[in-house]
């Protein structure tokens, strides 16, 4: 007998063992590749002063410690303080909106409103009104808090509707629900939004120095880049990446230490953040879509009285609606000199936007499959990925923009980088929240890992696939117009931003409510998709 | 004595509160309201344009040898950066002076902000045609058939820039690059806009050598370094006197600047620079650029001060590239009459 469990023992110590050894296999191949991508392209290029070899990085990594010890601590203070504040907004929005469903949708459109108005329109109303760190706090908090909002309500829906069930026939009411239901269930998506918003708020907390600040990494990163300290702003760019993957790799840790129990087949509901408005009455979504934009024009007419601000940089609804209508009053430019403009680049966004977003989702989605296809690549490949989001396309331009071009190409590439990364971290958790039995099922009549991930876990994953569009989409749309802006000169990031550094700030905040406006219509679509896919799926399940 | 950038422990609270009330605000949950209405006299904030560094060594300077103290107000430095909004914060009180170009001033006053310029620190044009010195491009002609790295923001200089100086535009490739030197020395184009104290410095410290074609040279002179603020803060005594107290600190450490640029790069660098990453030597060489466009232009009235023959050189720069504005209306010359 005890023979027998010895040997099941050992059985299982060396089958263990020979996981973590193929894991390691697996690391030092993708790191070797990488190392040897790294090294072709630095030889390729050098003299260039693009890219720099790796003992120069390593060497200048030790010249610059003190350097980014100095200016990583007012970065990581912006940038935790803005995840703390970014974080506490959402919890209560999100609360609502499961418990008071009517309000749901519009909790949603006010923030994807504010999600998607260009930084340049809304930044001096934050660096004015609340001035240094605080602002740049504020900044970071509002990179924040979209990617989370989205997870949280994710996870408050994807509550098993049989569990929810229990809890009513039994005389629960929807806070019952919301507590003994919801919550844990919500775990792994608040989890999984959580690791999105880290390389947000870090990211936020770089691009609010671009605003004023005394130091930080975001400043060193510029000056070097001014300096042409190549390897410098490789150093720094690597920094940032690290940082982020490190906090990354924290809430992680920390999910499995206070929530050990999430993230396994707790997720087996299949509406969606947003998909709830399929639910409501065409009476109650007609009163929401009045409400919000009734809110939305309500803050948006306040800013002036409320903070105090002056007519010249903050434009009213009346303004806007007679410089559409009428042209500029100052300049005397007809309404159709706007409007020309404005639909050009549109249309060049567009299709910017469009190709990042499929090429982004497709990535992300086919890179999600493999890694949970193949047990241990996960660990390995996540620091990367997380690297390739967190660091700034400011400091990746200028190699991009000399590989792929201005063109669509280089412009997909860097639309791509901004929008894969929170679909793959969300369509990595769909395939995961897969009921461990129904792949049992696959794997005892022969199946592969991959057969259990294309024919159950995808399955499970599409309502993943169209939460993560309601990130990407506006992902798609912003990371357009900043790679417009910094390598193609046209669409509407060319458009916005010269308007903004030459003042015309007329044209800076019609052409933001025309985008706020055409974002908005492009949810209304996601949620149309999204609500008849989950039913089709619904019934198919 | 800089501690002006070190928030004290209650006002890194406060900040934390304040945005907290801002996330609060957006998020449509409750407003407050928050009085925005600027300083007093004996204290004021002064924007810079950028990120502290030789550019602004007027102000730096100044305030590092206590010459605001001299002028009985106390003054904190509000660094800038590349998405700075200096009009914004001018407009709205939060700084009584700012650094801003003669183009962004014009635009802006244009737009309705109430701004006025009552001195101009760089009165020949930084800006320049930046190549490398073996591309054989000396003169703007040589531009044709080759190609032109220029900043979204400087496209409407070069166009009637070309025009004037007889360049067929349409042979010249635009590629929109931005200001970041590497798209030279990576060889994605053969010449770029630029400032004579930033790239050519940067590529010569890489031990490359660089022409540049001086835009000012063809008489085309965007002024940089204006000293902006609100034209309402004119007509109040109190805050009259506060710019004046201010234009005269500031002249006094851009003409320290003037006499010794190698001592304004070390206060700069001792003062911000070495905590960011400056390079002292680049800084040094960037610094004596500075000095001679901060000179070049002002020899007969003295450093920052304006005069009408130079305020018309503006006006001939502004009607150049179409922006039609009245250039006597930017600047006034009535401040600087006052000092002592």
């Amino acid at each position: 007998m005890s023979t027998t469990a010895t040997v099941a023992h050992r059985a299982d110590r060396r089958g263990l063992s020979r996981e973590r050894r193929q894991s390691l296999v697996r690391a030092g191949v993708v790191g070797v590749s990488l190392l040897g991508v790294w090294l072709a392209l630095a030889t390729a290029l050098r003299g260039r002063h693009l890219i720099p070899y790796p003992a120069d990085l390593l060497a200048q990594f030790v010249d610059d410690w003190s350097l980014i010890v100095a200016n990583a601590g007012p970065t990581l203070e912006v940038a935790a303080l803005g995840f703390l504040i970014g974080t506490l907004a959402v919890l209560p929005l999100a609360a609502v909106s499961v418990l008071v469903p009517t309000l749901e949708p519009v909790v949603i459109r006010v923030a994807v409103a504010i999600h998607v108005i260009p930084f340049v329109a809304i930044a001096p109303i934050i660096v004015i009104t609340f001035q240094g760190e605080a602002a740049r706090i504020a900044i970071a908090a509002l990179q924040v808090y979209f990617p989370l909002l989205i997870g949280v309500l994710l996870g408050l829906h994807s509550a098993d509707d049989r569990a929810l069930d229990v809890v009513r026939v039994t005389g629960g009411r929807e806070r019952s629900a919301l507590r003994f239901v919801r919550v844990p269930s919500a775990l792994p998506s608040l989890i999984a939004g959580l690791q999105i918003a880290v390389p947000a708020a870090i990211l936020g907390a770089l691009v609010a120095e671009f605003f004023g600040a005394p130091e930080g990494l975001g400043v060193v990163l510029v000056n070097a880049q001014d300096s042409l300290m190549t390897d410098r702003v490789w150093v720094i760019a690597v920094t940032i990446g690290a940082l982020a993957t490190v906090g990354y790799v924290a809430v992680a840790l920390l999910a499995r230490i206070l929530v050990p129990w999430a993230g396994k087949g707790a997720m087996s509901g299949t509406s969606v953040a947003g998909g709830a408005t399929g639910d409501l009455s065409r009476r109650q979504a007609v009163l929401g879509m009045v409400v919000s934009t009734g809110l939305l024009l309500g803050m948006w007419w306040s800013l002036r009285p409320v903070f105090g601000l002056q007519p010249f940089f903050v434009k009213s609804p009346g303004d806007v609606v007679g410089f559409l209508v009428e042209g500029n009053p100052a300049t005397g430019a007809p309404a159709g000199e706007f409007w020309d403009a404005f639909l050009t680049a549109t249309g060049q966004t567009a299709v910017h936007a469009g190709v990042g977003f499929v090429v982004g989702t497709v990535v992300a989605a086919l890179g999600a499959v493999v890694l949970v296809a193949t047990p241990g690549l996960e660990r390995v490949v996540m620091p990367f990925a997380i690297m390739l989001r967190s660091v700034p396309l400011v400091a990746l331009t200028p190699l991009i923009v000399l590989l792929f071009g201005r063109g669509l190409v280089g412009v997909t590439v860097l639309v791509t980088l901004v929008t894969f990364f929170p679909t793959l971290v969300t369509v990595i958790l769909g395939l995961r929240s897969a009921p461990e039995n129904a792949i049992d099922v696959v794997r005892a009549s022969g199946g592969s890992a991959f057969d259990a991930a294309a024919r159950v876990q995808v399955m499970y994953a599409v309502p993943a696939i169209t939460a993560a569009a309601r990130i990407a989409v506006p992902a798609a749309v912003s990371g357009a117009m900043l790679a417009e802006w910094l390598a193609t000169g046209d669409g509407l990031g060319s458009l916005i931003t010269l308007a903004a550094v030459s003042a015309d700030y007329l044209t800076l905040w019609s052409a933001g409510v025309l985008v706020v406006v055409l974002v908005l219509l492009l949810y209304a679509a996601i949620n149309w998709i999204d609500t008849t896919i989950s039913r089709r799926l619904g019934i198919a399940l | 004595m800089s501690t002006t950038f070190q928030p004290s422990r209650s006002r890194r609270w406060r900040s934390i509160a304040g945005a907290t009330a801002a996330v609060v605000a957006l998020s449509g949950l409750a407003a407050c309201g928050s009085d925005t209405s600027g300083g007093g006299v004996d204290t004021a904030n002064f924007q810079l344009g950028w990120f502290p560094n030789v550019e602004a060594m007027g102000p730096i300077v100044a305030d590092d040898k206590g010459y605001f103290e001299d002028e009985g107000i106390n003054v904190s430095l509000l660094p800038g950066g590349p998405e700075v909004t200096a009009d914004a914060q001018i407009v709205s009180g939060n700084a009584l002076m700012g650094t801003m170009s003669s183009e962004a001033l014009a635009d802006s006053v244009k737009a309705g902000a109430p701004l006025v310029a009552v001195g101009a620190i760089y009165q020949t044009s930084s800006s320049a045609i930046v190549t490398l010195a073996d591309s054989g491009i000396t003169e703007p002609k040589d531009l044709e058939g080759k190609r032109f790295g220029v900043s979204q923001t400087d496209m409407r200089v070069y166009e009637p820039f070309f025009k004037l100086t007889g360049v067929d535009a349409d042979k010249v490739e635009m590629v929109s690059t931005g200001s970041d030197p590497a798209s030279l020395m990576s060889g994605e184009v053969d010449a770029m806009s630029g400032t004579l104290a930033n790239q050519p410095i940067a590529i010569q410290d890489q031990g490359v050598d660089t022409n540049e074609i001086r835009l000012a040279d063809y008489s085309y002179n965007r002024w940089s370094n204006l000293l902006v603020v609100r034209q309402d803060s004119l007509e109040d005594p109190e805050e009259r006197a506060a710019v004046r107290a201010l234009l005269a600190a500031v002249t006094r450490g851009v003409q320290d600047s003037v006499e010794n640029p190698d001592a304004a790069a070390q206060i700069v660098v001792d003062e911000y620079g070495e905590q960011v990453g400056l390079d002292l030597d680049q800084q040094r060489a960037s610094a004596q650029v500075w000095a001679d466009l901060a000179e070049e232009g002002t020899e007969d009235q003295g450093v920052v001060r304006l005069t009408e023959g130079g305020v018309s050189g503006q006006q001939k720069f502004f009607d150049s590239i179409g922006l039609e504005v009245n250039a006597a209306d930017l600047f006034d010359l009535s401040v600087q009459a006052e000092e002592k």
